[in-house]
């Protein structure tokens, strides 16, 4: 095993600190990415901890045939769900895992809360906090993606993971949308990354994967490689992708329509990979390392209302589960409409299946009259009216008077303790979510504070980790409402001595060094 | 017969980055260090991509730019002699097409030998090993 995949990287965002350990152990005992996190949120989640609070650790993980072979092509994701305060795993491809590894990483641990938003730079050993401020409440995923693309080196070579509205706001199914098309999307890691006001991780690897015995590598990469684009199991996603299973489904009565109500369409749904094909595929794409290019593009082209012959035309990826969930749970008729739903939930950072379900409920609870316009804002669902539906995932985004968890309709203050608003759509009203998780009065507001600590840490690569050189700007130090580093992981080995303060001008310069990944241990 | 990689239709590709992989391939190793192929995307994945790799100059800006002679021309393409190579850097400034890479382990220039193995494992025909017209 190389030394890379065992390496550790802890970013502690209370104090905009990082470290590296060296679990080689861990990595020989735990095949693959998920064993891995699994055991790191096995020592660093305290029992009861609360999802949303500094103390959640995430855990993103590769395996060891990330970067080397075809289809291991995800990272995984652990942390506890603020959806169901249970475990949350979500699998994410991309470039995501063969960025992680290739920085010289097998895991990344994120613990605490950052007193302003931010999003990190993990590259070359270090880790860059970068203010986020400005990309804070930023309407869309995709217009925060382009910032950071156009700001960050490295293109080519990273990931670029981001959260949109809804994880900022906490909704307990925001997702982190990586590579635009690709997501952490089940069990709100977005969420969790909103309440540690965390915008972004940007993983920029170009390493190499050394490996035993070179010749043996490239023949069966060969070989599984032949076998992959050979195989009739690949050909199906690389075709029509997974929406080939509308058809047989409905075919079957086994497709959800309209709040599974029903399991079919009378005639063929509108949706079918066929149908979604022929009028709307529009390009292709991989994670990298795969060849089997699964993630379907729907070219959709708008008019302009306001002037003729003008168009726009945007990209907007499908899948079967978006298909069922905003399409056929919806009771959809028309795929535009469908596309523009997928786009915006794209946009404002919800899961995609979460959403759709929760607007089918919403729908047919409307229709029982359980719930009346007074719980969704004015608004009406109807079933496949895709105007109403793509207003309230905005709304459920930016839920009217704040946050989910109860900013209230103050600004100014830190409104953590005022009363949770009723909220009929979201995923509060699910039956499935287990009452096991607790809301703390103490949780600060994601959003604008002023101007704190700043600085960029140098990993160390082995442990105990050594002192950080920190740079300060402003007054340094704990930011004014309820930023002092909370107990961000309790269990974690290694004390660190406090940062040394440097004169610094802005955010995001480097002025330290230190031992990138793969250099000789001290 | 002399052959070459050729970018033949960037728009098919879907950014698998197998090509990348391939490269690095011929040194028996993972990880993209050694990879004297790229792809990134024009501004995100909703953009479409560009396949950076050597087009094989006939009079090549790095070579010009090499203070020391470590690069010169070959059959396809160009060699670099790493021996006499210092790693300055001059020839990744120099290729206007950003095709010489750079191995930041090693602190050494990565550029395409254009052995076609790359070609081999592209899914989706967007790079080819074609024939170097005459002439």
């Amino acid at each position: 095993m190389d030394r890379g995949l065992s390496r550790v990287l802890f970013v502690d965002l209370s104090a905009h600190r990082a470290h590296v350990e060296e679990r080689p152990e861990l990595f020989r005992a735990r095949l693959g990415g998920t064993g891995v996190a699994i055991e790191l949120l096995h020592e660093l989640c305290p029992e009861g901890a609360d999802p949303l609070s500094p103390e959640n650790p995430v855990i993103l993980a590769v395996g060891p045939l990330s970067a080397l072979f075809p289809l291991a092509s995800k990272t995984v994701a652990l942390f506890k769900s603020p959806h169901t305060g249970n475990l949350g795993e979500s699998h994410c491809g991309g470039r995501s895992a063969v960025a992680l590894r290739l920085a010289g990483y097998g895991a990344v641990v994120i613990t605490g809360r950052s007193d302003i938003p931010v999003y990190i730079v993990i590259e070359g050993g270090k880790v860059h906090f970068r203010d986020a401020r400005a990309l804070w409440g930023l309407s869309s995923s995709f217009t925060v993606g382009r910032i950071i693309w156009e700001r960050e080196s490295g293109s080519g070579f990273r990931s670029i993971l981001r959260i949109g509205v809804a994880g900022e706001n906490l909704v307990t199914y925001a997702n982190v949308v990586a590579e635009s098309y690709r997501h952490f999307g089940r069990l709100g890691l977005g969420a969790v990354f909103g309440a540690k006001r965390l915008k972004a991780v940007v993983i920029i690897g170009k390493g190499r994967v050394p490996v035993a015995d070179g010749p043996r590598y490239s023949r069966l990469y060969r070989e599984l490689h032949g076998r992959a684009v050979r195989s009739e199991l690949f050909k199906k996603y690389h075709d029509l992708g997974t929406p080939q299973n509308v058809r047989p489904l409905n075919a079957i009565g086994a497709l959800p329509v309209r709040n599974l109500r029903e399991n079919r369409y009378p005639d063929e749904p509108p949706f079918t990979g066929e149908r979604m094909a022929e009028r709307y595929l529009g390009r292709r794409l991989a994670c990298a390392g795969c060849p089997v290019a699964c993630i379907h593009l729907a070219a959709l082209r708008e008019p302009y209302p306001d002037e003729p012959f003008f168009y726009k035309t945007t990209f907007v990826s499908y899948d079967y589960e978006p298909i069922y969930s905003l399409g056929t749970m919806l009771g959809g008729q028309d795929p535009e409409g469908f596309l523009k739903l997928m786009e915006a939930v794209e946009h404002l950072g919800l899961d995609a299946m979460s959403c759709g379900v929760v607007l089918a409920w919403a729908t047919e609870a409307t229709e029982r009259g359980l719930i009346s316009g007074a719980d969704t804002g004015g608004l009406v669902p109807r079933w496949g009216d895709y105007g109403v539906y793509i207003q309230m995932a905005r709304r459920t985004s930016r839920w009217p008077g704040g946050s989910p968890r109860g900013r209230g309709s103050s600004t100014t203050s830190s409104p953590g303790a005022s009363p949770r608003p009723r909220r009929a759509t979201a995923a509060r009203s699910s039956p499935w979510r287990s009452g096991g998780t607790r809301w703390p009065a103490t949780t600060p507001a994601p959003g604008p504070t002023s101007p704190t600590s700043w600085g960029h840490a140098t990993p160390t690569s082995t442990r105990p980790a050594t002192p950080w050189t920190k740079r300060t700007c402003g007054r340094g130090g704990s930011g004014p409402r309820g930023s002092s580093p909370g107990p961000s992981s309790p269990r974690r080995p290694g004390a660190r001595s406090s940062p040394r303060s440097s004169s610094a001008s802005s955010p995001g310069d480097s002025t330290t060094s230190g031992p990138p990944p793969g250099a000789s241990p001290s | 017969m002399a052959k070459r990689l050729s970018v033949v239709d960037v728009d098919r590709c879907v950014d698998c980055l197998l090509c990348a992989f391939a490269c690095a391939r011929r040194f028996g190793e993972g990880g993209l260090a050694g990879s004297a192929i790229a792809v990134r995307s024009v501004g995100g994945m909703e953009r479409g991509f560009v396949v950076i790799v050597c087009r094989a100059c006939a009079d090549p800006s790095c070579m010009a730019a090499c203070p020391t002679g470590a690069i010169r021309v070959a059959e396809v393409g160009v060699r670099v002699d790493l021996e006499r190579c210092t790693g300055c850097g001059k020839c990744v400034d120099a290729c206007p097409i950003g095709a010489v890479f750079w191995d930041g382990e090693r602190g050494k220039p990565v550029i395409c030998r254009h052995c076609g193995l790359c070609a081999q494992f592209c899914p989706h025909g967007v790079i080819a090993f074609v024939e170097v017209p005459r002439g």
